[in-house]
């Protein structure tokens, strides 16, 4: 069930059949709404692993479960291992092995204190000997000069904010670093900026990431193994590369052909209409496979029974009673 | 739709209930009671004293008194005043048409001036027209209520004597009459409150108006009135709505001054009658009036909210 | 419908809708006046789709503004002039101003869940937008927001009336808007970054009724983005911003395989795509100048590969180097297709 790498010892980051109900007070009855609901991966160390979806497929809600922000419905985020829930100190310990760069680099730090003490905040301490030293060490090492320590965040430009807010993540050596949205808000000259300096960083210290973005070039640029998720679900798992080349469900080749490439010989001959229809409500999911209300090749099977997540072949993961269909009947353009 | 309704409607017992409670047990607490308001203090012996004690059910515990009062309460039976002999709800049911039509009167002058004088100020942000309505709003503030009625009733009395009546005139007996009797007090107290109405309705207005669907309006070639009264104007309205509900119980209960002044004999003055002559079963049914329509205005307000912001209705 | 379609025409002998000369539009600050644009010249020709394009802050949206004259207080047009189907917006008042409005050229706005009015229906704000425009009898206005619901591919069109905006998802929204941009059958559509708020699966579905709509009516867009892969999709032509300047302007395909300024040719290397592997990509260091002192020379000359002294005293003009191909670059002659080449080593 876990698409992990066969042989490898324990991995950095376990994420078992992951669930989170959030109950919904409307007028009438209380429903459930599925945020996430049966979600498991793995992230080995030093490794990468892009998530994409759309927005409200519950990546936020599994980025908060992982950092330990929330608490799981049922199912368990293990740090080698262990359980972060664990009682104790053990739990705590575990959680605090991993950080989170939120998307808003404004509204993730507090406008009264000054860059230096937000960064140095996972710390713990705020005064002692060798935290000022540290603090500018990690500042120099995300590209910021040391001095910015004294700055207040709104004397930083967007750009400026996103690293002081990956220096803050950084400085207590986490060994997994969780990414929702960090590029999102940014223009596209900072958003190269940020994920080479993600990619940079990884290579020197060894932090695995967890990336989570609603852009799939994003993704691709950064990960080794892709997840995709849809309606609280994930539907397809594969390494990067095997994931750029051979998408497997209906729904991963749609967000791929959504995905426009800034080359118009391609885009201006572009005749094919894309996915049709909305995001169904995580209130009130369809039956059997959640894609179905959108998916071009859904059939009766599709409504009856719920398709399980099971290898198409080594380490590439999908969730369709019909994988490959779409990749097999329609060619896809721009795919080096 | 009925849900909501029918559990509002229960807290708002459980309001009153409490009100009722506080009223009651704080004012036990004050020394004296009901038996030493009518016998006296002087040339009454224990006996007699005693006597109305028991008459009146108060040597009985609190608990007891509370809840033989409760029960009276709810069938609308508040006792009997010590002081006028009648029974407090017939002086209630008297003086509560009188506050009422004061507070309402109130509050559609002070809304018709106070609503659109507040759209103008907004839409003219920091132009002239803004600054010269928010200085005139700070005189409007500070010049006490007493001093604008007592001049009113001077200037009137002295050029006008004729188009006011200086004695209430119920508006069953002469409608007009009625009016000639409320024009006064209604005047002496409206621009304060259209000042508070319309800096309300002017920051509500001003928030909406940077919304985006405005510049949406303006871009499609709506009128720029037309925006602003219609667009920006129904976006403010919720807040404003319930400011002026707000206004309207703070009138009911606090509109004192005025009916003294202008010896209208409302719920003010009645209350204020009461607390001199501690007549306690009128100070008490008055407070729980007071509560009343503050709790309904309030449940009121609450359900008017969906109908304000379709964005509060269920699908 | 009458109209004879101008994408029929070539391009060269379509007339303009909008002619922009030397738009400046100015915002007071208390750090001394930003020229949020400052110099911009530009047109779109009839049924054509010009692209602007550049990073945030650079001015595209206070230029979209500035041609219906909708820049909020303080900000204000300083000079230039605008001329839309004929009429020199700059010159006109109040009620031939708002007759403008819609009618002639027709707005998109960002975000769709604040550009729609929660407190009214769709159909009513539908309505609004004809009402606007004098039209009064209630069956025609049914008819035509009916017509204009159905045009943008919404199920139901005459159910939708009623329903009131946060009762619809995020690109239901957006078509609303589009349908309320496009009713008055404007010869101009400005969409200011339409589908940036949206998924990317109704992000197509918005490009290509947006695509489809401008075809059939023949209306001209003027669409925002800094999304290249929404520019390579739509336009026919693309302008490029920075810091409040046209930087570039040329051909769709010409500016993607031969960009002449080293900012263009910048922005483009540092795209991430979506079928391309994990690996750097080439990135311009630094950021964007203060508007409110911007440099004296070229104002890309610090994020620059290529400067020299004479980028930073002298301020480049916006040229034609090639037909239909203009840059502002002082050595532009001299670097010749080297911008572009790194261009494509880059994306390798
Ligand atoms: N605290 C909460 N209470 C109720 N519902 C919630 C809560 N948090 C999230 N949800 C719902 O759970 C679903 C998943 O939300 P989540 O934020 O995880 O999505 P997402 O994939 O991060 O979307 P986006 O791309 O928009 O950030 C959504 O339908 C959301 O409305
Ligand atoms: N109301 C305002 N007051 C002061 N400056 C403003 C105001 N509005 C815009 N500006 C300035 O004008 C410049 C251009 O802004 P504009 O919104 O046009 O950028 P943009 O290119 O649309 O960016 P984005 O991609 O973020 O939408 C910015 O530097 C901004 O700071
Ligand atoms: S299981 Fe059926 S509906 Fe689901 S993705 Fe596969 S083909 Fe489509
Ligand atoms: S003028 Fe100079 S600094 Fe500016 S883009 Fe050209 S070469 Fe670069
Ligand atoms: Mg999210
Ligand atoms: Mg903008």
């Amino acid at each position: 069930m876990t698409p992990d790498r066969g042989a490898t010892p324990t991995p950095l980051l376990q994420v078992n059949d992951l669930v989170k109900h959030f109950p919904v007070r409307g007028r009438g009855p209380a429903q459930m709404l599925r945020a996430v609901d049966g979600v498991s991966f793995t992230v080995n160390a030093g490794e990468t692993v892009g998530v994409v979806g759309e927005s409200g497929c519950g990546k936020s809600t599994v980025a908060r479960l992982v950092v330990g922000l929330t608490k799981p419905t049922s199912g368990s985020v293990l740090v080698e291992g262990g359980d972060i829930w664990a009682r104790g100190k053990e739990g705590a310990e575990r959680r605090r092995r991993m950080q989170m760069v939120f998307q808003n680099p404004t509204g993730s730090m507090n406008p009264r204190r000054t860059v230096g003490d937000a960064v140095a905040e996972p710390l713990q301490v705020l005064r002692a000997p060798g935290i000022r030293a540290k603090v500018e060490e990690t500042l120099s090492l995300v590209g910021l000069k040391p001095e910015m320590a004294d700055r207040m965040p709104h004397e930083m430009s967007g750009g400026q904010q996103q690293r002081a807010a990956i220096a803050r993540a950084m400085i207590s050596n986490p060994a997994l670093v969780v990414h929702d949205e960090s590029v999102a808000s940014l223009d596209i000259s900072l958003q190269a900026q940020i994920l080479n300096l993600l990619v940079d960083l990884q290579d020197r210290l060894g932090t695995a990431y967890l990336f989570i973005s609603h852009d799939l070039a994003a993704v691709q640029a950064i990960s080794h193994r892709v997840v995709v998720m849809y309606l609280g679900e994930v539907v397809e798992s594969a390494t990067a590369v095997e994931f750029a080349a051979r998408p497997l469900h209906p729904y991963s080749v749609a967000l791929r052909r959504a995905a426009l490439l800034p080359d118009p010989e391609i885009e201006q001959s572009r005749v094919e209409v894309g996915l049709t229809g909305d995001v169904p409500s995580p209130l009130n999911p369809p039956s059997g496979c959640r894609f179905r209300t959108r998916c071009p090749y859904a059939e009766q099977k599709c409504a009856d029974e719920k398709p399980a997540l099971r290898p198409a072949q080594d380490g590439h993961y999908v969730a369709c009673h019909f994988a490959g269909i779409a990749t097999a009947t329609t060619a896809l353009e721009g795919a080096s | 739709m009925i849900r909501p309704a029918l559990t509002r409607l229960a807290s708002l017992f459980g309001v009153l209930l409490v009100v009722s409670m506080l009223v009651f047990f704080l004012g036990s607490l004050i020394p004296g009671d009901l038996a030493s308001v009518i016998v006296g203090h002087e040339g009454a012996t224990p006996e007699q004293f005693e006597r109305v004690r028991r008459e009146l059910g108060l040597d009985q515990p609190l608990i007891v008194q509370y809840l033989n009062w409760l029960g009276n309460a709810v069938t609308g039976d508040f006792g009997t005043s010590p002081i006028t002999a009648r029974e407090v709800s017939a002086d209630i049911a008297q003086q509560f048409p009188v506050s009422l039509e004061l507070a309402l009167l109130c509050l559609v002058t002070s809304t018709v001036i106070g609503v659109p004088v507040g759209i103008k100020a907004a839409v003219s942000n920091k132009g002239w027209v803004d600054a010269a309505m928010r200085a005139s709003l700070l005189v409007m503030f500070s010049v006490p209520v007493f001093v604008v009625g007592i001049l009113l009733l001077l200037f009137a009395s002295a050029f006008a004597p004729d188009l006011f009546n200086v004695t209430y005139v119920p508006w069953q007996q002469d409608l007009v009459g009625n009016l000639r009797s409320m024009a006064l007090p209604v005047a002496t107290i409206t621009l304060p409150f259209a000042a508070m109405t319309m800096q309300m309705t002017r920051s509500a207005t001003l928030e909406v108006l940077s919304d985006p669907y405005i510049t949406t309006a303006r871009a499609v070639g709506v009128k720029r009135r037309r925006v602003h009264y219609v667009h920006a104007l129904r976006n403010a309205l919720p807040p404003v709505v319930t400011f002026l509900g707000f206004q309207f119980g703070v009138m009911m209960g606090g509109l004192l001054v005025v009916e003294q002044i202008f010896s209208l004999p409302g719920l003010g003055r009645g209350m204020l009658d009461a607390i001199n002559n501690r007549d306690y079963p009128s100070v008490t049914a008055i407070t729980m009036v007071f509560a009343a329509v503050f709790v309904v205005v309030n449940a009121a307000i609450d359900l008017l909210y969906p109908v304000l912001d379709p964005r509060q209705r269920s699908r | 419908m009458e109209r004879l379609n101008p994408a029929d025409a070539g391009p060269e002998t379509r007339a303009n809708v909008l002619t922009v000369t030397d738009l400046q539009t100015a915002f007071p600050t208390r750090r001394g006046t930003v020229r949020a644009v400052d110099g911009v010249s530009f047109d779109v020709r009839e049924g054509e789709t010009l692209g602007l394009v550049g990073e945030s802050g650079s001015g595209k949206s206070v230029t979209a503004m500035s041609i219906l004259r909708l820049v909020a207080a303080p900000g204000r047009i300083e000079s230039g002039r605008i001329e839309l189907a004929g009429q020199d917006v700059l010159a006109l008042e109040g009620e031939e101003l708002r007759r403008v409005r819609g009618s002639i050229a027709g707005m998109v706005f960002q975000n769709p869940m604040t550009a729609l009015n929660p407190s009214f229906t769709v159909g009513w704000q539908l309505m609004e937008a004809l009402r606007a425009h004098g039209v009064r009898d209630p069956e025609e206005l049914q008819r035509r927001v009916e017509q204009a619901l159905a045009a943008v591919g919404m199920p139901d069109p005459a159910r939708q009336l009623d329903t009131y905006p946060h009762q619809m998802s995020g690109g239901m929204r957006q078509r609303v808007v589009i349908a309320m941009g496009m009713i008055n059958e404007p010869r101009l559509l400005i969409a200011d970054e339409p589908t940036t708020a949206l998924d990317v699966t109704i992000q197509a579905q918005v490009l290509n009724l947006m695509k489809r709509l401008t075809r059939e009516h023949g209306t001209a867009l003027l669409l925002i983005t800094h999304n290249m892969g929404v520019i390579a999709r739509m336009c026919d032509r693309v302008a490029v911003m920075y810091a409040g300047e046209i930087v570039e302007e040329a051909l769709v395909r010409t500016l993607f395989s031969a960009p002449k300024h080293p900012y263009t040719s910048g922005l483009l290397r540092s795209i991430p795509r979506a079928d391309h592997g994990r690996g750097k990509v080439p990135t311009m260091t630094g950021f964007p100048p203060d508007m409110a002192a911007p440099p004296s020379g070229c104002r890309f000359a610090d994020r620059c590969p290529y400067v020299v002294d004479a980028c930073l005293s002298d301020r480049p003009a916006l040229v034609e180097v090639e037909s239909a191909h203009k840059t502002r670059c002082l050595r532009v002659q001299e670097l010749g297709g080297s911008v572009a080449d790194l261009t494509v080593r880059g994306v390798a």
